[in-house]
């Protein structure tokens, strides 16, 4: 093997120099002495620096003598092993070491790199500032960007979009639209509240009354879309009320502007009987009742009943019967059947199972107990049916006929036959048995024109006789009273059981069944203020009236319409 | 003349900003809607489209800066706006939120719209404070400078060693190699580098005061200890060229590479805010096109 050593020098004005010599050694030194075989001039490099050794086997080692080292391709080291080709530094030289087998030469290109080993570190220098550090702004972007956007847009997009996408990101539990909720979902809605798309069924659609109208397809309108033709009213979508995902509590919107938005501002609106009003506490015209006020009209008849204000004077309802409320709420008692006694208000009127109405006032319910309708002095158990004049006449023709055909009657005024006690066994004759028959339907007329007249109907009741008719009297209709005096308000005598009657029902003056002893508004009043009452319990529209109207039409109808 | 970037045109933009928080809080206030105050009334509509109008306007600052012909204002009104309309747009978003807040995608963009934030006003305090540090610590000296400082006392430390002796040489060398300039992120930011001590060198009962002591990673330990024994053992003759060479070495590099390493220091001061407050930017960026996709997607 030989060894041939270049030297390459940049003089001034870029011109390049070459010196070769050969060198039959097998090892061969490199240092900064001059007796070094490649002498290397720099304040960088030892003395006795290293040595390159020529191996049998055509391999070249480089060892380091000086305890400095060399760098070969940017490593500090003390010995190196080349089979081909290396390139070392030593101080501020590049010493190139390329070994060719075939000719069984070995090149050594040296080379001064730099002006001196200070030089040389340059290349070694380390980021000064951030900007070339490995921290970049522009990744550290793309990277926060991407991550933010695919988990919580890309992957609920292509969930909600493909079938196979929402399988992946359910299995894997990757993140899905529930990223997307903006709120608790109301009570109610929560058993199907993890499938958005029940509701949000189009994106970029608001949600639609029909995915409402879904379940809550019995749910009827406010009024009538051809009788009020009201863009605002009709145009409204459901949510427009109900706002989802603010909790259970704001699902039913309890605010009365809710109401007022329109009611306080009706314009022409008010020509059908409807007042302007904004909050109950200043503004709420006085109640109407439903009644008639008209005499002797059929419950039937549309046009008897009116709309009525309870500042209207001349107030009354036409109930049909004589009810003085003072005389039956007297403290002193009144006389009964088991003699004086004390009656209040729940002794005849009782609420219905919701706890809201009264049941209605019927004779049987709560007038019969007292008000009995006995007809014999001597039958006091006996009484006779009410409000039925035709069955009332047959059950007395058949009491008195079978009275007279058993006998013994204690009736002074009756035919010996009738009044005698006959012996077990014995028969009428034919002629007896008219003059018993004849007795008894006498007897009967008698005690009916009596009952009615005189006894018992015509003391609640203005009986007239009327020979037209068809059982000779004419008993007037009677509306004692009806669930709901106020349809269009809803009332809980519930809520209000700690109050007592006399607070709102002013029934213990009252003598004639005419009076309507409904409470006027300055009752309520007295408890209930607006919204934004002070110092009254805060009351807003829905607490007594329903934006649902149950005698409208369904939503489902009037939306059809609309969206028609 | 120099004027603060607060104090810009008579803290025009602190007045803006102030105005609009103003204005937000005011219809806030008198805003009644139906439901709790959330982003889906009118005016949670209204200031979450502001919001998102100052966001964009915000982030085209990155852009703004960078156009040095643009006309449309200074960059430092620019940046003056930037701050205060930033800070500003707390209260709008706050308020849009209607204080409601959840683990979903919204409050994460509000969160990351309050990092970003912070992080900016982290950065202004870092544009106000380092810079007057540098100037007090480091007077006219420059980066550029101090490094060919170094490299000179590096230059004739290794002319004085190559006549001492060959070991010394070696030894200057060694040191010359080891001392690093400039370093990794961490390095900069806690004026480190990785040079190890050679604990080997160390007679051993100094070892554990060693490690309590300053750590002066630009002269080796070794390299000190090599020194004072030097200069101790020193023929008369080499005693002089010794003793330079450890003020040199010991004295004016230490000195030099703790300059050098501060000044690295406050300059990475003076930007690593900019590697929170960008990143988070374009996340929130991101957030906030989820957000505003997604509240629509499920109107």
């Amino acid at each position: 093997m030989q060894t041939r050593i270049r030297h390459i020098a940049h003089r001034r004005k870029g011109i390049v120099t070459e010196s070769e010599k050969l060198v039959e050694k097998q090892s061969i030194s490199i240092g900064r002495a001059t007796d070094q075989d490649i002498f290397l001039p720099d304040t960088g490099v030892s003395y006795q620096h290293a040595r390159i050794n020529l191996l049998p086997d055509g391999v070249v080692s480089v060892s380091s003598v000086s305890r400095l080292g060399f760098y070969i391709e940017g490593n500090l080291v003390q010995n190196c092993l080349i089979r081909r080709r290396g390139e070392m530094t030593f101080g501020a030289y590049r010493v190139i070491v390329e070994i060719n087998n075939r000719q069984k030469l070995v090149d050594i290109t040296v080379e001064k790199l730099a002006e001196d080993i200070v030089e040389m570190q340059k290349s070694r220098d380390r980021p000064l500032g951030l900007e070339q550090t490995w921290l970049s702004k522009r990744q550290l972007s793309w990277l926060g960007f991407a991550v933010v956007l695919i988990l919580f847009l890309v992957l609920p997009i292509a969930a909600f979009h493909g079938d196979r996408a929402g399988r992946i990101v359910e299995e894997f539990n990757l993140p899905d639209d529930s990223l997307w909720l903006s709120g608790a979902i109301s009570s109610p809605h929560r058993h199907f509240g993890n499938d958005c798309n029940q509701c949000h069924q189009q994106p970029f659609v608001r949600v639609r009354d029909n995915a409402c109208l879904k379940c809550h397809g019995d749910i009827t309108a406010h009024s009538d879309p051809a009788v009020f033709d009201l863009p605002r009213l009709h145009l409204a979508r459901c949510a427009s009320c109900h706002h989802e995902h603010e909790g259970s509590e704001h699902l039913v919107q309890r605010d009365q502007k809710m109401c007022s938005d329109c009611h306080g501002f009706l314009g022409n609106l008010t020509m059908i009987d409807l007042n302007n009003i904004i909050d109950f506490g200043t503004d709420h015209s006085q109640f109407r009742v439903t009644l008639m006020p008209g005499h002797g009209k059929s419950r039937n008849d549309p046009q008897a009943w009116k709309r009525v204000s309870l500042d209207d004077p001349s107030i009354r309802h036409d109930t049909g019967i004589v009810f003085p409320h003072d005389l039956h709420l007297d403290r002193q008692g009144i006389l009964g059947p088991n003699g004086k006694q004390r009656l209040d208000c729940d002794d005849c009127h009782q609420t219905d199972a919701s706890g809201n109405y009264m049941i209605p006032i019927t004779m049987e319910g709560q007038c019969q107990s007292c008000h009995r309708l006995e007809f014999d002095p001597a039958d006091p158990e006996r009484e006779l049916p009410h409000s039925d004049l035709k069955n009332l006449r047959k059950m007395l023709d058949e009491y008195y006929s079978l009275a007279a055909l058993r006998g013994g009657v204690a009736d002074e005024s009756a035919p010996d036959l009738i009044t005698q006690r006959r012996r077990p066994g014995k028969t009428l004759t034919r002629e007896e048995t008219d003059i018993a028959l004849k007795w008894a339907l006498q007897k009967s007329a008698a005690v009916a024109e009596e009952v009615i007249e005189l006894r018992s109907c015509n003391l609640c009741h203005k009986v007239r006789r009327d020979p037209k008719a068809e059982f000779g009297w004419v008993i007037p209709e009677v509306h004692t009273s009806q669930a709901r005096w106020f349809p269009k308000g809803f009332f809980s005598h519930d809520a209000h059981r700690n109050t007592s009657c006399e607070t709102c029902h002013d029934a213990a003056t009252s003598s004639k069944s005419e009076d309507v002893l409904l409470p006027r508004i300055e009752v309520c009043r007295e408890c209930h203020g607006g919204q934004d009452a002070e110092n009254r319990l805060q009351s807003t529209c829905i607490e007594c009236h329903s934006f649902h109207q149950p005698d409208q039409l369904l939503m489902r109808m009037t939306r059809a319409a609309k969206d028609g | 003349m120099h004027q603060s970037i607060l104090s810009y045109r008579g803290s025009r933009y602190l007045w803006w900003a102030s105005s609009m928080c103003l204005a937000s809080i005011v219809a806030y206030w008198v805003h009644d809607p139906m439901s709790p105050p959330n982003g889906g009334t009118w005016l949670g509509y209204t200031l979450g489209g502001l919001g998102a109008f100052l966001i964009l306007w915000l982030m085209w600052f990155g852009i703004r800066k960078r156009r040095y012909r643009s006309r449309m204002g200074s960059v430092q009104g620019w940046l003056s706006a930037h701050i205060y309309i930033g800070i500003g747009l707390i209260t709008v978003v706050t308020l849009h939120t209607g204080f409601q807040f959840g683990w979903n995608i919204h409050t994460l963009a509000y969160v990351l719209m309050i990092l970003v934030i912070v992080s900016g006003m982290v950065g202004v305090f870092c544009y106000m404070h380092f810079p007057r540090v540098l100037t007090e610590e480091s007077g006219d000296t420059t980066t550029e400078s101090l490094i060919r400082q170094i490299r000179e006392v590096d230059r004739q430390a290794l002319a004085l060693a190559a006549e001492i002796d060959p070991d010394t040489h070696d030894k200057v060398i060694r040191s010359i190699r080891k001392s690093q300039i400039g370093g990794n992120a961490w390095q900069l930011l806690l004026a480190r580098d990785k040079s190890p001590p050679l604990e080997d060198l160390i007679p051993s009962t100094d070892r554990a005061k060693k490690k309590k002591k300053t750590y002066q990673p630009e002269i080796t330990s070794s390299t000190m200890m090599f020194m004072a024994s030097n200069i101790a053992n020193a023929r008369v003759d080499k005693g002089e060229s010794i003793r330079k060479l450890s003020d040199l070495l010991i004295g004016q590099k230490g000195v030099l590479m703790r300059k050098l390493r501060r000044e690295l220091q406050i300059k990475a001061f003076i930007d690593v805010w900019l590697y929170l407050h960008v990143p988070l930017s374009f996340a929130l960026l991101a957030a906030l096109i989820a957000h505003v996709v997604s509240v629509f997607f499920y109107w």
